[in-house]
């Protein structure tokens, strides 16, 4: 949509009050915004739709950064060009400094005493607790096949018995993952010819990419459909969402 | 010259978070810890916090991170605080802020390629291999009272720490109404078990 000067400003005004009251009382950050995301900028404004939503959220995790300052990011940019979305990144991120700040000086007045100690300690145990089950939802929302089981495997042993810098590691697990993309895409050009029953996965693989390159020209209403329900497969799934129906609806374009 | 660091730190630990706030943890870890500007156990703290205060999880940890940082450069006080934490925030939104605006105005399509995709579900297979480890050297620290794997004798096993882990780790699998526990719940309850068996367990 165009808008005028005067216009985007206002609106980013607006999307800067309405991701401050999101900072304000969301929790947990990502996934957990959602719900709240979704009233604010879908119900209650109308800046976008449900599935426009659900891409916007596979977008932001699959880029690098934080979710939600990702979504934030993008819806901002979306309504209002690039000022709304820095007012919205600010408006998000307002809440989180002024009430961290204000904790983080209550906090050096009482990290001394005794019990307070204590608390921290039992916190920390609570802490693996919560780092477990992040583990867990990562490995949940895995692609289970046996490359991302050695991508795991190797990083994880990379990472603990060695002072190899995270930053390499996922450098590294990028370029393999390109690698590994180049020559599937080479093998299963040449096995097209000789129709193997056994590549049904990687079969299916190639022909989406095939999809993708002509995207532009041919049926893009097609691909579109496919490829946001999968959206929305993944992420009712990251959001536990126990609506098994709708998900069930949309399955028939997705795989897995 | 510092502030500039912190900057910077947070930029590459923002450009290297893929999959959410959680990925974080191993490059915060790595470079935080590392830069000598906190250490593991009040990192772990900061999480806790993070964790159970509004806002997205990174710039919670920034935040704080930063006030801290900076409070130990100039000294304690407002401004040294406020200058810290901006430094790290900005940092840490900085790179969402660039590659999302881009994805909007020029790579929109790009970025449903399937192809892009699967990279980065790659990298969320290496990111859980990452965080697993750094579950396990957290475990070793708190719980077991070890510096790494390799150190043998400085082991302390705290005994009090591993059965409130337990229970937590298992309350954490009970749903409610097809939910499971909230993180803050599981702060709270992990901090109130920690006064009750510490404070008043003798020996403990």
């Amino acid at each position: 949509m165009k808008l005028s000067v005067k216009e985007k400003f206002i609106s980013a005004l607006r999307l800067f009050a309405i991701f401050f009251k999101i900072g304000l009382f969301s929790f947990g950050g990502g996934y957990a915004m959602f719900t709240m995301i979704e009233r604010e900028v879908v119900e209650k404004h109308k800046y976008l739709t449900h599935n426009e939503l659900m891409d916007v959220f596979a977008i932001a995790e699959s880029t690098p950064g934080a979710v939600a300052i990702n979504v934030a990011t993008f819806v901002g940019t979306r309504v209002a060009g690039i000022f709304g979305g820095i007012f919205t990144t600010i408006g998000l991120m307002l809440p989180s400094i002024v009430i961290i700040m204000a904790l983080s000086y209550i906090i050096d007045l009482v990290r001394d005493n005794k019990w307070v100690g204590y608390l921290f300690k039992g916190i920390r145990a609570g802490v693996l607790v919560l780092i477990a089950k992040a583990v867990l939802s990562f490995f949940r929302n895995m692609r289970k096949d046996w490359f991302d089981f050695v991508l795991l495997i190797a990083s994880f042993l990379i990472a603990f018995l060695t002072d190899v810098s995270v930053i390499y590691i996922i450098l590294g697990t990028i370029v393999i993952c390109i690698l590994a993309i180049v020559i599937k895409h080479a093998i299963d050009k040449k096995k097209n010819k000789t129709e193997d029953s056994n590549q049904d996965d990687a079969n299916e693989e190639s022909s989406k990419k095939l999809d993708s390159v002509v995207v532009e020209e041919t049926s893009v209403d097609n691909i579109h459909n496919e490829e946001s329900s999968e959206n929305v497969d993944s992420i009712e799934k990251a959001l536990d969402v126990e609506e098994q129906a709708e998900g069930g609806n949309q399955e028939e374009g997705g795989h897995d | 010259m510092e502030f500039l660091m912190l900057f910077w730190v947070f930029f590459k630990i923002g450009l290297f978070t893929i999959g959410g706030g959680h990925a974080m943890i191993p490059l915060i870890m790595q470079d935080v810890v590392a830069e000598g500007w906190l250490s593991e156990e009040v990192l772990i703290d900061f999480i806790a916090i993070s964790e159970s205060t509004p806002g997205p999880f990174a710039v919670n940890i920034a935040t704080y991170t930063g006030t801290t940082v900076g409070q130990t450069l100039l000294g304690g006080g407002f401004w040294p605080g406020l200058l810290g934490s901006i430094c790290a925030t900005t940092g840490v939104v900085m790179p969402s802020l660039i590659i999302i605006i881009l994805v909007v105005k020029l790579f929109s399509k790009a970025m449903k390629k399937p192809a892009v995709k699967e990279v980065f579900t790659g990298v969320r297979s290496s990111v859980c291999g990452l965080l697993l480890s750094v579950f396990i050297s957290l475990f070793l620290t708190v719980i077991l009272g070890m510096d790494s794997v390799w150190d043998k004798g400085g082991a302390s096993f705290d005994f009090v720490g591993f059965v409130i882990f337990a229970i937590l780790l298992a309350l954490s699998f009970v749903k409610v109404k097809g939910k499971s526990l909230h993180p803050i719940i599981i702060v709270v309850l992990s901090g109130v078990l920690g006064l009750l068996m510490y404070g008043f367990i003798p020996g403990a």
